[in-house]
């Protein structure tokens, strides 16, 4: 990579360096796209039985916000668990650690590419959970404005997600841990945007005002969340 | 010898100014209790009852014509509110705590985060057992998710894992690490829980604390009286708990030194032993060679000699350089 043996390689390099390792890591075994996905699916599938007995008198487009978000938030714990399984493998987390890397460029290297994976889980499921339960529903002329409830919640999921998955990884029984402390963490920004999605699903006259301030809401999660992971993430990996 | 690895922090945990916070602990604590009864008492018998729901027609109470529900309910803000505003309380000590081990990487802040802790999940479940009785009562049911009951219970559920995640990590030195910094992150949500009342407006929940809530004196001072005596046995609980932790910290590291001279003297003894084997196995071979030698020449027994005296000294280096490096280690 480096061109001159002395020249230090600058952040955003670093950063460039570390979210390839991730993606061409992912593009070669597919092992944590495949699984979410799937366990996407076999959600959606529990979701069919769930109101498969209620039959077509129950609306749900009045509570698809709530079903859409359990469907993210189940998903990306299975990610998030697997994102630094990865890394224990073979040391690779220690030769990271030991490369003159800033801790906060891991942090956001790895962030990033836990946000691109779950995005490319969304972009598939989204659309199939719109087609199991919504292809008969009347939609709102405001349901495209989800897609801004998702993209924000999503940050926030990958940001906190990445700082808790890195404090889990190596403790006992990590997998039913990391739920314990990420969904209490998360909930304020989950609660947010799932008023912000069930707003947009519904697209009642003038409740578009609390649709924004559920935005609000999310987005100074995210702010203050990814500040805090980012400035604390230092002593999380530092071994 | 250990001890003087860190200095400072045993000075601070047997320094003079914390001794006198724990003489003062249980007079707080007994001021608190009065405090907290005088509340109560006061709560029952002078403080008036609130107007709450409208009736659907005037009643007559005690010869007065009342148009609204008097609310006997309330009298729980007396004990909820102070309780609650002590959990938060004690919350940012657990994290200002995680904060200065986090810069300090001292173990006693540990410590005293997770002392912090355990007082805030006391708490938290006496607001969650009082707030849930106003519940049923005002609102008829045991449990509503409205904004500020799950925002605490949210808050509730972040201690409760605080202390899951400190079962689950072995090693001290990381589990404080990781505790700090969930402690940091939990604690977000407390100034959350404390304004939610005031950014979500479909909140049934009454907000507390605004500068115009005219609280008639006779319902103010018993409420004042209630936090500040809340505060003080907060105050207490967290000293007392703080010294018997300390304690318990100071006995398990004196723990860590025992089994390390514990180690330490058996490695020491093993090497006696060993050195007492090379010894005796010199001495068979110089035997065997010196049975062996009185037919041969007399040059092969200095040879054989020569080789023992160069072994002792060097297995004696050995036990004697065991000694000087244990300390460093520790």
């Amino acid at each position: 990579m480096r061109t001159t043996a002395t020249a230090k390689p600058s952040g955003f390099r670093q950063y460039r360096a570390l979210l390839a390792k991730d993606i061409r890591q992912e593009i070669r075994t597919r092992e944590m796209l495949t699984s979410m996905v799937v366990y996407a699916l076999l959600v959606l599938t529990i979701y069919g039985a769930a109101l498969a007995q209620v039959g077509d008198k129950l609306q749900v487009v009045s509570f698809a916000g709530g079903l859409v978000w359990a469907l993210i938030i189940f998903t990306s714990l299975l990610g998030l668990n697997r994102s630094f399984s990865h890394e224990t493998e073979s040391g690779c987390l220690e030769g990271i650690l030991l490369a003159p890397v800033d801790r906060a460029v891991v942090f956001l290297a790895k962030a990033t590419s836990n946000l691109i994976f779950l995005a490319v889980v969304e972009l598939i499921t989204i659309p199939l959970f719109f087609l199991f339960f919504l292809s008969g529903a009347e939609l709102a002329t405001t349901t495209p404005l989800i897609i801004l409830p998702l993209v924000v919640g999503t940050v926030g999921v990958a940001g906190v997600g990445t700082l808790l998955s890195t404090m889990t990884i190596d403790t006992r029984g990590r997998d039913v841990l990391l739920a314990i402390l990420f969904i209490p963490v998360a909930f304020p920004l989950i609660y947010a945007c799932v008023s912000a999605t069930s707003v947009a699903f519904m697209g009642v006259e003038g409740t578009l005002g609390s649709f924004w301030t559920s935005m609000a809401l999310a987005g100074a999660y995210d702010v203050i969340m990814i500040a805090a992971a980012w400035g604390l993430y230092e002593f999380v990996v530092d071994a | 010898m250990a001890s003087s690895s860190r200095p400072a922090s045993d000075a601070a945990r047997r320094g003079a100014p914390e001794s006198v916070l724990d003489r003062l602990a249980p007079i707080m604590l007994l001021i608190g209790a009065v405090l907290v009864l005088a509340d109560v008492v006061w709560t029952f018998t002078l403080a008036p009852l609130v107007q709450g729901a409208q009736l659907s027609e005037p009643v007559t109470i005690g010869g007065m014509q009342v148009a609204t529900k008097l609310l006997l309910s309330q009298k729980i803000f007396y004990l909820h509110v102070p309780v609650a505003v002590a959990s938060f309380a004690v919350m940012l000590f657990a994290a200002i705590w995680g904060v200065r081990f986090l810069m300090t990487k001292d173990r006693v802040f540990d410590m005293r985060s997770k002392t912090a802790m355990e007082v805030t999940l006391i708490f938290i479940i006496a607001t969650m057992i009082s707030g849930d009785l106003w519940t049923r009562f005002e609102w008829g049911v045991w449990w509503v998710w409205e904004p500020r009951l799950t925002t605490y219970f949210i808050l509730m559920l972040l201690t409760i894992g605080y202390f899951i995640l400190r079962n689950a990590i072995d090693d001290p030195e990381r589990r404080a690490r990781f505790c700090a910094v969930f402690s940091v992150v939990a604690f977000i949500d407390a100034p959350i829980s404390f304004l939610i009342t005031r950014m979500v407006p479909s909140s049934i929940h009454p907000v507390v604390f605004r500068t115009d809530s005219g609280l008639p004196p006779m319902m103010l001072i018993p409420f004042l009286l209630g936090l500040f005596g809340m505060f003080m046995v907060a105050f207490a609980l967290t000293r007392l708990a703080l010294r018997i932790n300390a304690q318990a910290l100071e006995v398990e590291e004196l723990k860590e030194q025992l089994e390390e001279q514990d180690a330490w003297r058996s490695r020491a003894a093993a090497d006696e032993a060993l050195e007492r084997l090379r010894m005796r196995g010199a001495a068979v071979a110089g035997a065997d060679a010196s049975d062996g030698a009185t037919a041969r020449a007399a040059g092969g027994h200095a040879e054989d000699e020569a080789a023992a005296s160069a072994q002792q000294p060097t297995s004696g280096a050995a036990a004697t350089t065991s000694p000087s490096s244990s300390p460093k280690e520790d």
